[in-house]
């Protein structure tokens, strides 16, 4: 009797032993994003794979604490952070749990949250500072200032309030993690997480450092981080000039009439896949969690996208005494208003402006290097997608002006407010001015750029003496009478 | 069948599975990658390295990822001028082919391409053929073996990093922890035992490949002889085969030279086998690569110099150049053909002693019983060849031993001739005739060469010192446009 009890009772152990081990794999096996219907819905919150995955115990790729994590960290530190992650010019869309640009996916038993193509591609417009903003799909995130969002993820990872307590204390009562994601926390999460966050800190220590100029709202140093992440090259022994890189983020509409041209601000790639594929990187993606098929559908849309029309008056008699000047001027490198159905006008549109000819500020040109463009050769090894097209160019591109209304402030280290700023004589541009507040400037096409804050957001200060912000060269139709350069500008708006 | 059997049977099946699977990635030659041209073919092409001395791909590309500290400077291979140009995964000099995984192997290119820029900003211009002035071989070596020597060459720390890159099958993953990782770092540490010509600095554009002839490849005794020599551009090559070949004209045949060169770089002998028996048959999904390398630098021009010239200026240096140099270095020169003494030259003596009679002898005879055994190696007279001057604007740092940064200060005397310089910078003197050799980005991007090491010394070759400022001008000038 005692025999078959104990058969039983061991027979039960070993049966339980098998279940939990099922479930135990298959929790970590399974790999699912949080899906959309809607493409836009996708853009904003789908994952591009820019979630850690690869090994529960050796996890690779990713940028973001886990889900539950993440979602307490601006309490967690709350004196670092008081009003959330809108500080940092996310945009929070009413009823949505996650900021446009973060996505959400079950990863290696976890939910996981990472960037998408939206955080750096979604930004706001108004018309005034009462009427409401405009989110736009696509345009820079004129807003965000991912530099400091990064630090204070990084920094608040490391901080010693950050316990397993301190999240288990701030999970909701209802719909909180899993049992599985339960038991990891339990057993070493945050442990693991602030050995993989010190690991990624101290790589990137230099691109943060106060000797180099902050990327402040609007931009990211695209190429230095992606040096140590990707390369793990020690940032300190560059030298200090080849560690500021910051450029505005661009648009990423009307994507198909750029294949072949010169993409990024120095031109360095002219497939439109591959530097998407370049850009997923920084996203956090690796060459073995990327989500090809999500990205794909993210590619296929803003390869049609269409940018969006200036939606406040035109003076239609002062536009088309613009276009002619457009024309003499500007629309061989630039293309003109047609761009916006595929038509390129002007024979040197895409292509690389050599940096002494077009001198504008040299710090961005320099921080690629052909060393740089032989590493990246190995990027998506063994893969169809290896990247063949990047190169080492001789100064920066000419892009097409379509939707350039949006584009705000310009230049490729957005070091010029407006588009009439442009057109001054660069000793007459504006040497101080402020980045991030979404009101636009109909007059000077452009954001209202003389406000240091406003709803809560401290705005960016923008120096243009400062090692990477020279608003100096494009001096193209600086020279030109105020009504010429006004009807320029009235042109500009038809783009 | 009884039950013993059949398990005999599965044990049998299993063991054939796993054997085939271990064959299929530790020892199976696959075909060598196809190039689209004979210069891809030199330049990313095989000639045998990999079978013995090949680095699995996937160690060799994380490898500087995971030990950035034993490169001179941020930048992974790049740092030590190993670059891939032009979207190519390899850098130019590397190869990539499957003895079971993908191994990396070095070929010609590695010592026999140059890069150029005309600026500090510029994208380097790649020149097939001309001496790689920018490579750190010996570099590379040593830093493969300072990463094996570190105790972080671990399957744990190797395999998480290549899990960043790609994701190997649970079979390739158990064989890269118990066999290729432990297997590298053996061969690598082997590699350090091996090379005496290791302990003796190179420097960037140069190697001492008489020294890995009688020392790793003939496993004579360590001498202390120098054999360190700047790599010979490759142009005209089958032109030139009646003046011999080597800084000492040591070889007789093209074809052999270029079979030599790919045994000191390390082409086994199973790979040469193959590889000669393929020769002749062009038809064949494989034909010969050493063939297909022979050809293409049999007529190989040399490039123009790339540069603006004072066509006025070089009109008058031709003059001098036939005075006072033509005897030599013209293809038509009475004294083209034969060695210069070395008393007559001046030159540093210690490449032309490295090699002696006795290693010809013994590198004669090391491929005995083979199809590609070597006959034409020779001690020859005591001097250097005097090597036409066809794209001698790519020749810089010049001497033999590269010990005269540019062709300007070639005609000046020994004593004004910089005593230290920094080698590897490929950003071009245009005023010098050479590559930019002091300043802090030749520092940076170079290495030290100090004439009074041994084997460095820039003493000798004092044709046209004693020249005018305006006839040195001159003659430089003349000197861009060969």
């Amino acid at each position: 009797m005692i025999r078959r009890a104990l058969a039983f009772l061991g027979l039960a152990v070993v049966a339980l032993g098998v279940l939990v081990g099922i479930w135990a794999v298959v929790s970590i096996t399974i790999d699912r994003p949080v899906t959309y219907e809607s493409i836009e819905e996708h853009f904003k919150y789908g994952s591009i794979g820019s979630e850690p995955g690869g090994s529960l115990f050796a996890p690779v790729g990713g940028a973001l604490p886990p889900y539950w994590i993440f979602k307490s960290l601006p309490s967690v530190c709350s004196d670092k952070l008081p009003n959330g992650y809108a500080t940092f010019g996310f945009i929070a869309e009413p009823g949505k749990d996650l900021p446009i640009g973060v996505s959400r996916r079950r990863r290696l038993g976890l939910d996981e949250v990472g960037l998408n193509c939206a955080v750096c591609h979604s930004g706001t417009v108004r018309e005034t500072p009462q009427s409401p903003p405009r989110i736009v799909l696509g345009m820079p995130a004129n807003r965000l200032d991912l530099q400091a969002f990064v630090q204070f993820v990084l920094e608040c990872s490391l901080d010693n309030r950050l316990t397993t307590d301190a999240i288990k204390d701030r999970l909701p009562k209802k719909g909180g993690p899993s049992l599985f994601e339960r038991a990891l926390l339990e057993f070493g999460l945050v442990d693991r997480l602030k050995i993989t966050t010190l690991n990624l800190r101290n790589r990137i220590a230099p691109v943060l450092a106060e000797s180099v100029p902050k990327w402040g709202r609007g931009r990211v140093d695209t190429f230095n981080p992606y040096k140590s992440v990707q390369f793990n090259w020690d940032l300190g022994k560059l030298p200090p000039g080849e560690l500021i890189g910051a450029s505005d983020y661009p648009s990423i509409w009307n994507q198909k009439s750029r294949e072949g041209m010169h993409l990024h601000w120095d031109g360095d790639n002219d497939s439109v896949d591959e530097r998407n594929l370049s850009a997923a990187l920084g996203a956090g993606v690796t060459p073995v969690t990327v989500d090809h098929d999500n990205l794909q559908r993210v590619r296929d849309w803003i390869w049609t996208l269409p940018p969006p029309k200036y939606p406040w008056p035109v003076d239609q008699a002062m536009a088309s005494r613009g276009a002619p000047l457009y024309q003499q001027l500007c629309a061989s490198c630039h293309a003109d208003n047609r761009f916006r159905d595929g038509v390129i006008a002007g024979s040197r549109v895409g292509q690389v402006e050599p940096l002494r000819i077009i001198g504008t500020d040299p710090y961005r040109f320099n921080s690629y290097t052909p060393a740089f463009a032989s590493n990246q050769y190995s990027l998506y090894p063994d893969s169809p997608y290896r990247f063949t097209h990047f190169r080492k160019t001789n100064g920066y591109a000419n892009h097409p002006l379509d939707g350039i209304w949006l584009r705000a402030p310009y230049l490729h280290n957005g070091s010029v407010p407006t588009l009439r700023d442009l057109l001054d004589a660069p000793e007459s541009r504006p040497k101080m001015f402020y980045r991030g507040y979404d009101v636009y400037d109909q007059a000077k096409l452009g954001f209202v750029s003389d406000v240091a804050a406003a709803d809560g957001q401290v705005f960016t200060r923008y120096d243009t003496s400062v090692p990477g912000n020279a608003n100096t060269g494009h001096v193209y139709g600086t020279t030109l009478s105020d009504d010429d350069k006004r009807a320029i500008v009235e042109y500009l708006k038809t783009f | 069948m009884s039950r013993l059997g059949w398990m005999l049977i599965v044990l049998v099946l299993l063991t054939g599975a796993v054997c085939l699977h271990a064959y299929y990635r530790l020892d199976r030659v696959a075909p060598v990658p196809r190039f689209t041209s004979a210069q891809e073919h030199f330049l990313y092409g095989s000639i045998g390295t990999e079978d013995e001395h090949g680095v699995p791909y996937w160690i060799w590309l994380v490898l500087p990822r995971i030990f950035p500290q034993y490169l001179p400077a941020p930048g992974g291979y790049a740092s030590i001028g190993i670059m891939a140009h032009d979207g190519h995964e390899m850098p130019i000099g590397f190869s990539k082919v499957d003895i079971g995984v993908p191994r990396v192997g070095v070929n010609c290119a590695l010592c026999h391409t140059a890069t150029v820029r005309a600026a500090p900003t510029d994208a380097p211009t790649v020149y097939p053929g001309a001496p790689a002035h920018q490579t750190g071989a010996q570099e590379y070596a040593r830093f493969l073996v300072a990463a094996a020597s570190d105790p972080r060459f671990t399957a744990d720390t190797i395999l998480n990093e290549i899990a960043k890159n790609v994701q190997l099958s649970l079979p390739d993953r158990l064989i890269y922890r118990f066999v290729l990782i432990p297997d590298t770092r053996r061969a690598l540490l082997r590699l350090a035992d091996e090379e005496p010509a290791a302990k003796r600095e190179w420097g960037r554009g140069r190697t001492d490949l008489v020294s890995l002839a009688k020392f790793t490849v003939l496993r004579q005794p360590a001498d202390a002889t120098i054999g360190t020599a700047d790599a010979m551009p490759l142009w005209n090559l089958k032109s030139r085969e009646t003046n011999g070949y080597q800084w000492d004209r040591s070889a007789a045949s093209l074809r052999e030279v270029v079979r030599s060169a790919a045994v000191i770089e390390g082409a086994s002998k199973r790979w040469m086998d193959i590889d000669t028996e393929m020769w002749d048959r062009r038809e064949a999904r494989q034909p010969s690569s050493l063939r297909q390398v022979e050809e293409y630098l049999s007529d190989l021009k040399p490039p123009k110099y790339p540069f603006a010239v004072d066509s006025t200026l070089a009109a008058a240096g031709a003059t001098t150049y036939a005075a006072t140099c033509a005897q030599c270095h013209d293809a038509n020169g009475a004294r083209a053909s034969s060695p210069i003494p070395v008393a007559e030259i001046g030159t540093d003596g210690s490449r032309l002693d490295a090699w002696t009679a006795r290693s010809a002898e013994a590198f004669n005879a090391f491929g005995e019983g083979h199809g590609w055994k070597f006959s034409s190696f020779r001690k020859p007279a005591s001097g250097y060849v005097a090597p036409p001057l066809d794209g001698v604007w790519l020749n810089a740092p010049y001497l033999h031993n590269g010990s005269v940064p540019t062709l300007s200060d070639l005609l000046e005397p020994p004593a004004n001739r910089p005593a230290r310089f920094w080698r590897g910078y490929d950003v071009y003197d245009q005023a010098r005739v050479g590559f930019i050799s002091d300043g802090p980005d030749a520092r940076r991007f170079g290495t030290l060469f100090d004439v009074t090491q041994p084997g460095n010394g820039n003493g000798g070759h004092t044709y046209g010192t004693t020249l005018s400022a305006e006839q040195k001008r001159a003659l430089v000038e003349y000197l861009k446009t060969r």
